[in-house]
């Protein structure tokens, strides 16, 4: 019964494996970046595929001197808890605000992670008026109630000790109109009510400083500035 | 390799809906490029299951199909 049972799961492993392996190597042939950040690509192979692919590159996170405190096994705990339903209700939130997640791997040299492709533009986009993957927010786009919206869901996170730490307007999706936020490579939650939580013991002993979500701020600032410039 | 609990969840769901009448079935969005099925497919790469893993009461087993992640 044991050995069956182990054998399921290798066999397992090896399907997602073999799932991995045909992914990387489509996209080798033909590949749409989503999302360039200083430690991963995001990618899908037809922009409308409804998963896309984060590879986190770790031969980045050293040459950037990066400080990342998540690898894509506990990015995926955090989407799983954040996309649980019972769990957003009793925080108040009654919606979608992360990408679903698929399953993730790690090995010495990558991290890979599948998730939802959220097919929207990020405020980055709209910043950079960057329109060849997907239509920007025309005029009439109610930017006070998604920030309203934004805001709210941040304040309930942070209410229930998750902190996702490095919020700025590359990890901001618009979905129908409303926020999903993305990348919790740097996400904490916090168990006790009087700790900070963007200060961390790092391995060596020294204090980690993360972001706060206050970056969002300038994005905001930019976007209320680019609307009201455009519809006058 | 970590499988998320909302994939197994959606793989648990389209299970439920198996049947002989039915014995493929689509995942739900955004996992539709998966299909769970009672016979193993011929072709393609495949992983199986065990209802009662899924806590679904019924005895046997079904198969899990995926195929052009990434579109």
């Amino acid at each position: 019964m044991r050995a069956r049972i182990e054998k399921g799961q290798e066999e397992r492993i090896a399907f997602f494996n073999g799932l991995i392996e045909e992914a990387v190597a489509r996209l080798e042939r033909c590949k749409i970046m989503l999302g360039e950040g200083k430690t991963a690509d995001v990618c899908v192979v037809d922009q409308e595929s409804s998963i896309c692919l984060k590879t986190v590159i770790k031969s980045r996170i050293k040459e950037n001197r990066i400080s990342l405190r998540n690898g894509v096994n506990d990015e995926i705990e955090f989407l799983d808890k954040l996309s649980d339903r019972e769990f957003l209700k009793s925080i108040g939130i009654d919606r979608k605000i992360v990408p679903s997640p698929l399953f993730s791997k790690q090995d010495a040299k990558y991290g890979f992670l599948f998730m939802e492709n959220i097919k929207g533009p990020s405020l980055k986009d709209v910043i950079d008026r960057k329109d060849d993957l997907y239509k920007l927010p025309g005029s009439d786009f109610d930017w006070d109630a998604f920030f309203s919206g934004l805001d709210d869901i941040v304040a309930k996170l942070h209410k229930a000790g998750i902190y996702h730490r490095d919020l700025h307007a590359g990890n901001i999706m618009i979905e129908n109109g409303l926020p999903v936020i993305i990348d919790f490579g740097n996400a904490y939650e916090s168990y006790l009510s009087d700790e900070n939580p963007y200060e961390e013991e790092g391995p060596t002993g020294t204090t980690i400083y993360s972001s706060d979500e206050k970056n969002i701020e300038d994005a905001k600032k930019q976007i209320i500035e680019l609307y009201k410039t455009q519809t006058q | 390799m970590k499988i998320s609990k909302t994939f197994r969840s959606a793989i648990g769901w389209a299970a439920e809906k198996l049947s002989e009448e039915n014995r493929r079935v689509a995942l739900g969005s955004p996992y539709e490029s998966f299909a769970v099925c009672l016979d193993k497919p011929a072709d393609g790469e495949s992983t199986i299951y065990s209802f009662r893993e899924m806590l679904i009461e019924k005895d046997g087993d079904f198969y899990l199909v995926g195929k052009n992640l990434l579109g």
